[in-house]
């Protein structure tokens, strides 16, 4: 009895590895939203927005969360809402949140611009170190799985819905919105965070900055952020005017601490000034930035000596 | 032999021994503190790096600034303000759970502030120590740091470039602060690609020292890095106000190299 009890306690977080409920957005859309945290143990990677389009004649996935089992999770919850297969999968960028769950889908062709494809095929196994390391079990058989085929901005009719692809940069090389023209609605990637603090290792601050500019200029109703709190109609621009206030403070901020010869680890003691100390993921994610933004930052300040010899 | 007897030699054979070693243990820990961090390299390793006889004791003023978790494993950045216990001698940086332990160490002249930062490779996660040596006792503060991994075991990113060598040794730098303030900051970097020696197929090729001087031919402060100090390591040092520092560098090959950075506006 007592063994029977132990194996039952054994298996359950292994069961329940995830519980992704799809959230109807608008009449095509369905989004699984994550916590507003840094990779953990305990939130088991979920901390991301991943969504999925009922065309009619067929399921388009838009990202496929952290692991096999988040992908797996996504496909059951998905079977509760419709019948429709699996036509399409897109990833709208290279880190492996967005696209470990590639996996769980072998029925249906995965897609990514091409820089992003080659980026999954290099970076893959190093993002999967990573991932194992902080999130653990939930990443149990997880693979690193590249997009197959590539896809560039453009627009396609699939069912009753047309999707309108446009290629965005700042966050990483290459940034993938999806909008479901239809439904009004703009599935932003990590481009927009909402209330949550932005990721930045593959970062350019000023074309990002940009690109919200021209994100903005869209039409649309509803906005599904990457990462945080979705918004919708009056509040739709939020988040975007939050991520562009963030990033413009933090750009400002290093530059400032450069000058004046703050060391990084320093300005990790002192952590996030408010109201950004109140996001999601921090102090975690200020100190990742500091980490990818800064030394540049301060090396560009060192000038040449008034001598030197070698 | 009688069974008893053996069994009773046996018996105070091993008493004998268990006494020995509690011995060994208490005589160990009886200058040596608890360790916070609870780490089982603290009673092995301080004896090697601090000495057999090292009079240790904990001091929590002493600023260890660390992350909590390191983004990127060949540039963990640290910065060790000693300045509240005095005008220290020695200080002394190591990372329990590194492959090489010592760090780098810092010997600041008389007047100069025991006061650095810079950034190095990490193998996994460890407790950081400084140990700042001031009238004979090692003043020791602490921070940890979590790690995946893999910094010192991986080749530097120069050794996969050509390029690295046509400007090997060249140093960039600045001071911060006015030149009216009793102290300044020094900020400056050397390029080296600093291998440990622990990749395959790379020998060990770091700078092991390097001396601050101003402009009268007085030393302001001597380093001694180690193998885990990162790549085109970048120091930011606390000094007194000088009108322009020369300094004057060594690696493990014999490589020497100087430079004079003058007092910025």
């Amino acid at each position: 009895m007592n063994r029977v009890v132990f194996l039952l306690l054994l298996l359950c977080p292994l069961a329940q590895a995830y519980s992704l409920k799809p959230i109807q957005i608008t009449e095509h859309v369905y989004v699984f939203q994550g916590r507003t945290e840094h990779f953990s143990r305990d939130n088991q990677g979920n901390i991301v927005n991943t969504g999925f389009v009922v065309t009619g004649a067929g399921v388009v996935i838009l990202d496929t969360g952290p692991s096999l089992k988040y992908g797996q999770a996504m496909l059951d919850a998905i079977a509760t809402i419709t019948d429709e297969p699996v036509v399409k999968i897109i990833n709208t960028h290279h880190h492996p949140d967005h696209y470990f769950g590639n996996q769980a889908f072998d029925a249906a062709p995965t897609f990514a611009t091409a820089s992003n494809q080659s980026q999954m095929q290099t970076s893959g196994d190093g993002y999967a170190d990573g991932l194992y390391y902080l999130v653990g079990s939930a990443m149990v058989g997880t693979d690193p799985a590249p997009a197959q085929f590539s896809l560039n901005s453009g627009s396609e009719k699939i069912g009753n819905v047309t999707l309108k692809y446009h290629v965005f940069t700042g966050h990483t090389f290459e940034d993938l919105v999806i909008a479901v023209v239809e439904d009004k609605l703009i599935f932003a990637g990590d481009l927009v965070f909402g209330d949550r603090a932005p990721t930045t290792p593959h970062a350019d601050i000023e074309l990002w900055i940009k690109s919200l500019d021209k994100l903005r200029a869209l039409e649309f109703r509803v906005l599904i952020p990457g990462h945080g709190n979705i918004a919708s109609n009056h509040s739709a621009m939020q988040p975007i005017d939050d991520t562009k206030a963030y990033l413009t403070w933090l750009q400002r901020h290093l530059l400032l601490s450069a000058e004046n010869g703050t060391h990084p680890a320093q300005l990790i003691a002192e952590g996030p000034a408010s109201p950004w100390d109140q996001l999601g993921a921090m102090p975690d994610e200020y100190e990742r930035s500091i980490s990818h933004l800064y030394p540049e930052m301060l090396r560009n300040t060192l000038q040449a000596p008034i001598w030197q010899e070698r | 032999m009688p069974v008893f007897l053996v069994k009773t030699l046996a018996m105070k054979a091993l008493l004998f021994i268990v006494s020995c070693l509690v011995g060994m243990t208490s005589l160990a820990n009886a200058t040596l503190p608890q360790d916070p961090l609870k780490s089982s390299q603290w009673e092995y390793l301080v004896p090697i790096i601090l000495g057999e006889d090292a009079e240790v004791v904990l001091n929590d003023t002493i600023v260890v600034n660390a992350p909590a978790a390191a983004e990127d494993s060949l540039n963990v950045p640290v910065f060790v303000d000693a300045s509240s216990v005095g005008q220290v001698e020695r200080l002394v940086v190591f990372a329990d759970w590194n492959p090489i332990p010592i760090i780098l160490e810092y010997r600041p002249e008389p007047g100069t502030p025991a006061n650095i930062g810079f950034d190095f490779k990490v193998q996994q996660s460890t407790p950081i120590r400084a140990a700042a040596l001031v009238d004979g006792v090692w003043q020791v503060g602490m921070a940890h740091v979590s790690a995946a991994g893999g910094g010192c075991t991986l080749p530097s990113m120069g050794s996969a470039d050509e390029s690295w060598a046509a400007k090997l040794g060249e140093i960039s730098g600045r001071t911060i602060g006015q030149r009216d303030n009793l102290y300044q900051s020094l900020l400056f970097d050397v390029v080296h690609p600093m291998d440990t020696g622990l990749a395959d197929g790379i020998p060990a090729f770091f700078i092991d020292e390097l001396t601050l001087t101003n402009p009268a031919g007085q030393t302001i402060a001597t380093l001694l890095p180690k193998e885990p100090v990162s790549e085109n390591p970048l120091f930011n040092l606390r000094i007194p106000a000088v009108d322009s520092v020369v300094i004057r560098g060594r690696d493990n090959n014999g490589n020497a190299f100087s430079a004079e950075i003058m007092q910025s506006e």
